[in-house]
């Protein structure tokens, strides 16, 4: 075994342990920091298999700004204890089924990659930043396009849902004759 | 004489990769001995500066001009009681002051001095964006400080900490886009040498000013300093915070500096090139040019108010960074002589 297939099988060890450990903790801010951990091992495991970019971008996107906002969240709400709400229902059975139809659909797809992959998962190489880029948008610019549009759509929604809520708000203050 | 040439015997006889190792914790004890003293001596020069552009004397009791002072002030921090509030989250109260000593020092792995493998510690190839990761996950330091002070003032200052960082990283990073997108690479080595006869600042005048911009919002300070604002939130997100722990802060504030001026210096004003004979002399002057103009501009401006923080960094350094992204990747389309390092 190579020093990296070392790295890659503590990391990924890290990683299985701490995401285990986001799903159980008690204490929210804990939990956004298991994740971070988790994080860092995907990204460790990425270096090990010579994706040296991906790794770094998976730290400053994933543990550099998004988690860092799920702290933020966390800690104006002030929500540090999980708490059981006794208005929020279980979920019914035909609820679930949509859920467990599309993890089941997931984990069968990750099944076939990972069996169609296994003879070389980590050849060593390291991929350069242009082997990405030619792939992202020579091969694959289909997909992107359609990403960049789903986010869009969020994007728009999360307008749409931060407006209406402003303009309720300004127009309650303005029937309260407050500012 | 002996022993010298006993030692150089043994390292010549060691194998290329133990030879590598060696060479790097050298390089690394050598720099961080140089900043750890900078760092202390960073403080005193922004006391005496300040207090010569307020018409003051500055300390002057310890050693002649005061020059023993910072000694004096890292001496009293050790001295210090050790102390945890009541109420505190002990494991992370610990691990934020921490985070920020590691992330400020370890930014400095990458930065090249001089244009040889000798002076610098580790030349990554993705040099920018490990230097972008760092600083993204230095906010972490103050929003767990922030948090687990169990104080009201330390997580206003810690929210505030986080919001203002989080926006104006952007722009910073876009603006180095455009840097990166000229250069033709991550390597800071490389982004230095690729200004060989025009420096960046020539070729990317709005870019440069979005991201000096945003290097003083992101080092929290005058004017941007809204997360340790005085008069409204004490001491915002260290509030809580003495001794060792304290100095830590203290420390990853200027390591900051530094490293955000050598950066603008290598990204910007071509590193270590400059006029007669080039050299890292050239890079430690533009370098102690910025650390003077943080200082400068802490004495010159008052802080500002939240909103206009905001509107600052979302309304107009977002879009002009993008402008100019876009804006440079359309002349290298339509003039690839003025990009002659861009990929293609």
């Amino acid at each position: 075994m190579t020093l990296l297939a070392v790295i890659f099988y503590i990391a990924a060890a890290v990683a299985i342990l701490a995401t285990g450990a986001v799903l159980f903790a008690r204490n929210a801010v804990n939990a956004v920091l298991y994740l971070l951990v988790s994080l860092f091992g995907v990204a460790l495991m990425m270096y090990s298999l010579g994706g040296a970019f991906v790794a770094i971008l998976e730290i400053i996107v994933y543990a550099g700004a998004i988690v860092v906002l799920f702290l933020f969240v966390i800690m104006m709400l002030n929500i540090a204890r999980i708490e059981q709400h006794k208005d929020l229902q279980p979920p019914t059975r035909p609820q679930l089924l949509v859920p467990v139809i599309l993890a089941l659909v997931l984990m069968a797809d990750l099944g076939i990659a990972i069996y169609a992959a296994a003879a070389g998962v980590s050849s060593g190489k390291t991929i350069t930043v242009t082997a990405i880029g030619e792939t992202l948008y020579r091969q694959h610019y289909l997909g992107v396009e359609l990403a960049s549009l789903v986010l869009l759509i969020g994007l728009i929604g999360a307008l749409h849902l931060g407006s209406a809520a402003w303009f309720t708000h300004q127009k309650e203050a303005n029937q309260d004759g407050t500012c | 004489m002996i022993q010298g040439v006993l030692v150089l015997d043994i390292v010549n006889k060691l194998p290329a990769w133990q030879l590598a190792i060696l060479a790097t914790l050298l390089k690394g004890a050598v720099v961080l001995f140089v900043l750890l003293t900078l760092a202390g001596y960073a403080v005193y020069v922004e006391r005496k500066v300040i207090a010569r552009l307020q018409n003051r004397v500055g300390p002057n009791r310890a050693g002649p001009w005061g020059l023993l002072q910072p000694l004096a002030d890292v001496l009293k921090l050790l001295t210090k009681e050790e102390s945890y509030p009541p109420f505190v989250n002990k494991v992370l109260f610990l691990l934020a002051p921490a985070i920020i000593a590691i992330t400020g020092l370890l930014g400095f792995a990458i930065v090249p001095i001089g244009d040889s493998p000798w002076l610098v510690i580790s030349d990554l190839n993705l040099g920018l964006l490990f230097f972008l990761a760092l600083s993204s996950l230095g906010v972490y330091s103050i929003v767990l400080a922030g948090w687990s002070s169990n104080s009201k003032y330390a997580v206003l200052g810690g929210l505030r900490a986080t919001a203002q960082m989080i926006s104006y990283e952007l722009s910073m990073a876009l603006s180095l886009l455009a840097v990166v997108l000229m250069a033709g690479s991550f390597q800071l080595s490389q982004i230095a040498r690729a200004q060989s006869p025009v420096w960046f600042i020539f070729l990317q005048p709005i870019g440069f000013l979005v991201f000096l911009t945003a290097m003083v919002a992101e080092s929290r300070r005058t004017p941007f300093d809204i997360p340790e604002a005085e008069n409204e939130i004490v001491a915002g997100f260290h509030t809580e915070y003495s001794s060792m722990k304290f100095a830590l802060f203290f420390l990853g504030e200027y390591m900051g500096i530094v490293l955000l001026s050598f950066i603008i210096s290598i990204a910007y004003l071509g590193g270590w090139s400059g006029p007669f004979v080039s050299g890292p002399w050239w890079l430690f002057l533009k370098v102690a040019f910025f650390v003077f103009f943080f200082i400068w501009i802490r004495t010159t401006y008052p802080r500002l108010r939240y909103d206009h923080l905001m509107t600052l960094g979302w309304k107009y350094l977002l879009p002009l960074s993008i402008l100019n992204l876009i804006l440079t990747a359309l002349l290298g389309l339509v003039f690839p002589s003025l990009v002659p390092h861009a990929l293609r």
